[in-house]
């Protein structure tokens, strides 16, 4: 392994089961991330992008092969170890913002926190002030727009300080105003605090800045040489 | 206030169905605890019943003794201390039979003693103190009563001792088979005595009450004494207690094998007839019991439906937890709170709605037995069944949720929602 590479995947296969049907999603997929990385990762529906980052945010289990976090294997962590490294080491953005509707945007950021055993609603203020949202910190999610809402998302995923923040489509629900300007929050915030980051997604303007671009494509990765203009 | 929120806030419209549960938990506990605290007082009841009638001693008992009938009325003959019951039940014998059961052993004995214008006749009874104790009650006006180590003692009832004349401290002489006197200390003084399966009065004797058909009175000495006076160790009578009135049948079966032989010797019991007596009652508490079992599990399963209605659309809000780091028990206490309230809230209010309207009396069938009206209970037995109720429901209503998000892949949970 390289002694630099953040994320190392080694021959990962993953294959959905429904009764006799397979139908496999990742077919032997390697790949290495180094610290503060951006990484896209593209490619149509259904080629198993969000099974990827499923796997590197230990949602789910690889059928085979080794997921390496800063040099720790996470393919087949327990229950506890899982929720350790989800609290501690990534932060993830849905394409759904997955934010809870009974909270304000303040306390959907200080979730994380609260798992860490370490609420600060100071820095989860200081988060949404960073995405712009310095004036809506105690509406309730479903009063903020998909835009507004999604920044919420980006402000929840940086808030224990992860190495990593895995962006699962987070401008799939989003018009292409609020997409630029989400997803130039979510580059500039990553940047900034050198967390690495890798974001699915189909839309090319995405790609601006991104360090390397991984194609999806039935479930077999290729690195793409993307060069922005 | 994040907290609180995430676990009691954003059910929406099924926080109705929360409530709905609740209710129904309410009227769950209230049956549940109404008709375990009859079913208690119906324990109880029978529980006093079972203590007086002894249904668990099996009484074994040699042949009546002819020789008492024949005592002589007249005659300066020498006194006589007899058998009440022939002694034709080996010790070794009974206790191979009585396996795993008490065995209270007794010599019962009378002496007559001639005068020259009177006879007047004293009960013995060769006793284990501490067993007979457990079967007999008897109540010391003076000195104490025997115990385990005592030889050449005896306490004996205020009737005998003016009969025989002596006091606490005094001795008096009783003839043994060897034709000798063995003089007997009096150790204790009993002002009453209820003796578990008394002989019944054949001769006159002095009596605490006299106009008893059985032996109200006696002199109580420890059986290696009544052994020493008798001169030989083989019983008169035994009483055997079983470890629980159902082992009553078996334990006769063994005793009835071991002394097959031995045709003076009888085995009584009260099982039989106890069982007779409280069939109805019985009957009933076991219907009670049913219709409250059946009552349970229709409202637990329906409680059980609603909460899981109300977690499944929550589930996806604990997989968003799990997926922003939250470790397995703080999901599960996260989960686990939100129905604990509505078992509390429920289990509460339906407990205090059965205390507060509940019948003082219950009249149970028990023609045979008598037993009387039933006094509900409200004890721990019957809180901690309705506890287990409450919870018992609620899990069941969670425990699917509750897998998904701890034990399964979060990726899917997520999916779903977002498909």
């Amino acid at each position: 392994m390289n002694n630099r590479s953040l994320i190392e995947v080694k021959a990962v296969s993953k294959t959905y089961r429904r009764g006799r049907l397979s139908v496999p999603a990742l077919l032997n997929i390697s790949f290495e991330i180094q610290p503060g990385e951006f990484v896209i990762l593209t490619g149509s529906s259904g080629a198993g992008k969000t099974t990827l980052l499923n796997l590197l945010a230990a949602l789910d289990w690889p059928d085979q092969g080794e997921i390496m976090v800063d040099g720790k294997n996470i393919a087949h962590l327990s229950l506890w170890s899982a929720a350790l490294y989800r609290r501690v080491q990534v932060g993830i953005i849905f394409q759904a913002y997955n934010l809870l509707p009974q909270l304000t945007a303040i306390q959907n950021v200080a979730l994380p926190m609260i798992a860490a055993g370490s609420l600060d609603l100071r820095r989860a203020d200081e988060l949404l002030r960073s995405v712009g949202l310095g004036d809506r910190t105690l509406h309730r999610a479903t009063e903020l727009s998909g835009g507004e809402q999604q920044r919420v998302a980006i402000a929840r995923a940086l808030a224990n300080h992860p190495k990593i923040v895995l962006a699962d489509e987070p401008t799939g629900n989003l018009d292409d105003e609020n997409a630029r300007e989400v997803l130039r929050l979510l580059i500039h915030s990553c940047k900034e605090r050198g967390a690495t980051l890798m974001l699915a997604t189909h839309d090319i303007r995405s790609f601006e800045g991104a360090d390397r671009v991984f194609a999806l494509q039935a479930g077999l990765l290729r690195e793409e040489h993307f060069r922005s203009v | 206030m994040i907290v609180p929120r995430l676990v009691l806030a954003g059910f929406g419209r099924r926080a109705i169905e929360l409530i709905l549960a609740a209710l129904v938990i309410a009227a769950l506990s209230a049956v549940i605890a109404s008709a375990s605290a009859v079913i208690e007082g119906a324990r109880a009841s029978l529980y006093q019943f079972e203590r007086k009638e002894r249904p668990d001693i099996v009484r074994v008992i040699g042949r009546f003794n002819r020789a008492l009938f024949e005592l002589p009325r007249r005659g300066n003959l020498p006194p006589a201390t007899l058998p009440v019951y022939e002694p034709r039940i080996e010790p070794e014998e009974l206790m191979a039979a009585a396996v795993n059961a008490t065995v209270i052993k007794r010599q019962s004995l009378l002496r007559n003693v001639v005068t020259e214008n009177s006879v007047s006749n004293i009960y013995i009874f060769g006793i284990d103190p501490a067993l007979e104790e457990q079967v007999s009650v008897f109540h010391v006006a003076a000195g104490r009563f025997l115990a385990a180590n005592d030889q050449n003692v005896a306490v004996l009832d205020q009737a005998s001792a003016r009969s025989l004349g002596v006091g606490i401290g005094d001795s008096f002489p009783v003839r043994t088979a060897a034709d000798t006197d063995l003089q007997l200390t009096v150790v204790g003084l009993l002002d009453s005595l209820r003796l578990h399966a008394p002989p019944l009065v054949t001769v006159s004797a002095p009596a605490l009450h006299p106009s008893a058909a059985v032996v109200t009175s006696g002199v109580f000495v420890p059986l290696r004494t009544s052994e020493e006076i008798f001169a030989r160790p083989t019983l008169t009578d035994a009483l055997i207690i079983a470890k629980s009135p159902n082992e009553v049948p078996a334990l006769i079966e063994h005793i009835r094998q071991q002394f097959r032989l031995n045709t003076g010797v009888f085995i009584e019991e009260s099982y039989t007839r106890f069982l007779r007596d409280v069939r109805d009652f019985q009957l009933t508490l076991t219907l009670f019991r049913t219709v409250a079992l059946l009552s349970g599990i229709l409202a637990s399963a329906v409680v059980a439906a609603l909460l899981h209605d109300v977690y499944e659309d929550r589930r996806y809000q604990y997989a968003v937890l799990a997926a922003v780091g939250f470790g397995p028990f703080h999901l599960l206490t996260l989960i686990l709170c939100p129905a604990l309230v509505v078992a509390i809230a429920g289990t509460v209010g339906g407990t205090l709605l059965a205390a507060g309207f509940s019948p003082r009396q219950f009249e149970m069938p028990s023609l045979l037995a008598d037993l009387g009206a039933v006094t509900p209970r409200f004890n721990g037995s019957v809180i901690t069944v309705v506890i287990i109720a409450a919870l018992a429901a609620v899990l069941a209503g969670i425990v699917r949720t509750a897998w998904t998000v701890v034990g399964s892949p979060l990726a899917h949970t997520l999916r779903k929602k977002e498909l």
